[in-house]
């Protein structure tokens, strides 16, 4: 069948350039968010992970945390200096001039660097 | 089978409810969104409801409508504006269902089929979606339900538009009793021309092309005359399927000029800064082209000339000096002499640039690199940091049209 049967409104869409390359782009951030999308974390785990943070906080040993966002997976490796539980980010520091930023939200794994 | 629940959401005045809920101060007022009459955009675009009661209509010139309500206010377009706005609502109509269909900037599909265990009724879910577009955008949509996208378009156009509920459900049941008594130029994809042809052959009403048999009208109109006789049956074969925005057929450019252009130089020069635009937006998506269209509008309203020819290229490109030969080729051989309102120029037949072949010419690289050099400079500055001299012509349209968006400011 004639694709202009098959899909009438398909053939007679009325978009500006502009107004398709948005579409696109709106599409492919809904995409990166659903590949991207941070799992939910088993209450154990994340009890574990808060022991192990409160931890490095106090001894000041290294830690490495895994996030996730929109843009993909990060590593990160440092120590944690301050948590901020009301903006939800912790500062950590890792050798470079200023310490980062992290959101508590991205976070789905946390680990003694090296081990415990 | 499960049958189909299709919505088709279309804004109300659009241009002209962005621009209320964008400048509270117009609120109440007769609002009429149009371009500068001084370039022969002055025509109005949109009218608020206020402005619509006085009887100020869509494509009416300014003067028109200035003297229908002299306290008329009219407001520039803003193109960008519009779309952020109408992505806004595409993500709001997202709650309801991964399948939505952007149809035009004011015109969105949904397919909500297998959803009403989770918003209710039809009619319950489209009311959620009437009052969220509402609340977090301040734009009054109405909605047309229907089986399929031509039921759902048939209710929003001809009848969700004037109830008061703002919502109109239709079915393969009702069709036949609401449609068909309605005058033949309300069906879609019944254009002017085509209801004089369909009246000079007897069709009145829609019920009337119906009962014709559909061989005849394939006989008549080809395959045009195929969808419409399934048109006024109430049979569509379209889906919401919203990977097809994806798909790109063709680029193409289309400009009313400023003033009646007559100079056969001045209209080449305009050809070729379209050229340049055309490629350029073409290898912006990596793709290359095969044949070139040329359309070109008479200036004169009671005696429409003008043409529209397309030719084959003589090897796939998206370069303008490759494509501007045949533009010229084709613009010299079809053009009247007659003074020309609008030219228009696309490229199709697109494939992607990997799959170019390359001929044998030695300075295919050079070419290369130089086209590309001036695209970054020009996605980096703007499109007038770099341009061509023959832009400082008069005639030239390069600064004139830099920066907007469908011709209007963005």
């Amino acid at each position: 069948m004639s694709k202009k049967i098959n899909q009438q409104f398909h053939c007679s869409k009325m978009m500006l350039p502009e107004h398709c390359g948005k579409l696109r782009d709106h599409a492919d951030r809904l995409e990166r968010e659903e590949i991207y999308r941070r799992p939910v974390i088993d209450e154990q785990l994340w009890e574990e992970q808060q022991r192990i943070l409160g931890q490095a906080l106090f001894t000041g040993q290294q830690i490495m945390i895994t996030i996730i966002n929109s843009s993909g997976y990060h590593t990160y490796r440092g120590v944690p200096l301050r948590i901020d539980q009301i903006a939800g980010f912790i500062l950590i520091e890792n050798g470079e001039q200023r310490p980062f930023k992290i959101r508590a939200t991205e976070i789905i794994r946390l680990e003694f660097h090296g081990g415990t | 089978m499960t049958e189909k629940v299709i919505f088709l959401a279309d804004m109300e005045s659009f241009y002209a409810s962005v621009e209320t809920a964008h400048n509270p101060s117009l609120r109440g007022k007769p609002v009429a969104v149009c371009g500068d009459p001084a370039l022969r955009h002055g025509i109005i675009l949109a009218a608020s409801r206020e402005a619509k009661a006085y009887g100020i209509k869509t494509g009416q010139p300014a003067w028109e409508a200035r003297r229908m309500c002299p306290w008329v206010v009219f407001v520039h377009p803003h193109m960008q504006t519009y779309i952020d706005y109408s992505i806004r609502i595409t993500t709001i109509f997202e709650r309801f269902s991964d399948r939505v269909l952007p149809y035009s900037i004011d015109e969105q599909f949904l397919d909500l089929t297998g959803s009403q265990k989770i918003f209710g009724t039809p009619r319950e879910t489209a009311e959620l979606a009437i009052k969220q577009v509402w609340d977090e955008t301040g734009i009054r949509c109405r909605i047309g339900m229907g089986e399929n996208l031509l039921q759902a378009k048939m209710a929003c156009d001809c009848f969700a538009k004037k109830s008061p509920e703002y919502f109109f459900e239709m079915n393969s049941v009702n069709y036949v009793s609401l449609v068909w008594p309605l005058p033949i130029g309300s069906l879609f994809g019944v254009g002017r021309r085509m209801e004089r042809n369909l009246n000079r052959i007897g069709v009145r009403t829609v019920g009337h092309l119906a009962s014709l048999p559909r061989e005849m009208l394939r006989r008549r109109w080809g395959i045009n005359g195929e969808l419409l006789w399934l048109n006024a049956n109430g049979i569509d074969y379209s889906t919401v399927d919203p990977e097809v925005i994806q798909e790109q057929k063709g680029v193409g450019h289309t400009a009313t000029l400023p003033r009646d252009y007559r100079n056969q130089k001045e209209i080449e020069l305009v050809l070729l800064e379209m050229t340049e635009e055309v490629c350029y937006r073409t290898r912006r998506h990596y793709k290359v082209g095969s044949t070139v269209h040329l359309y070109c509008k008479g200036a004169d309203f009671d005696d429409p000339a003008g043409f529209s020819r397309q030719k084959k290229l003589p090897a796939t490109t998206a370069k303008a000096v490759e494509v501007y030969p045949t533009v010229l080729q084709l613009f010299r051989r079809h053009w009247d002499r007659k003074p020309l309102r609008a030219v228009g120029i696309s490229l199709t037949g697109l494939t992607t640039y990997r799959q170019l072949q390359i001929a044998f010419s030695c300075r295919y690289e050079q070419e290369e690199a130089l086209v590309k050099a001036v695209d970054l400079v020009r996605e980096r500055y703007g499109k007038t940091s770099l341009f061509r001299a023959s832009s400082l012509n008069p005639g030239a349209q390069l600064f004139q049209r830099a920066g907007k968006i469908g011709g209007h400011d963005s």
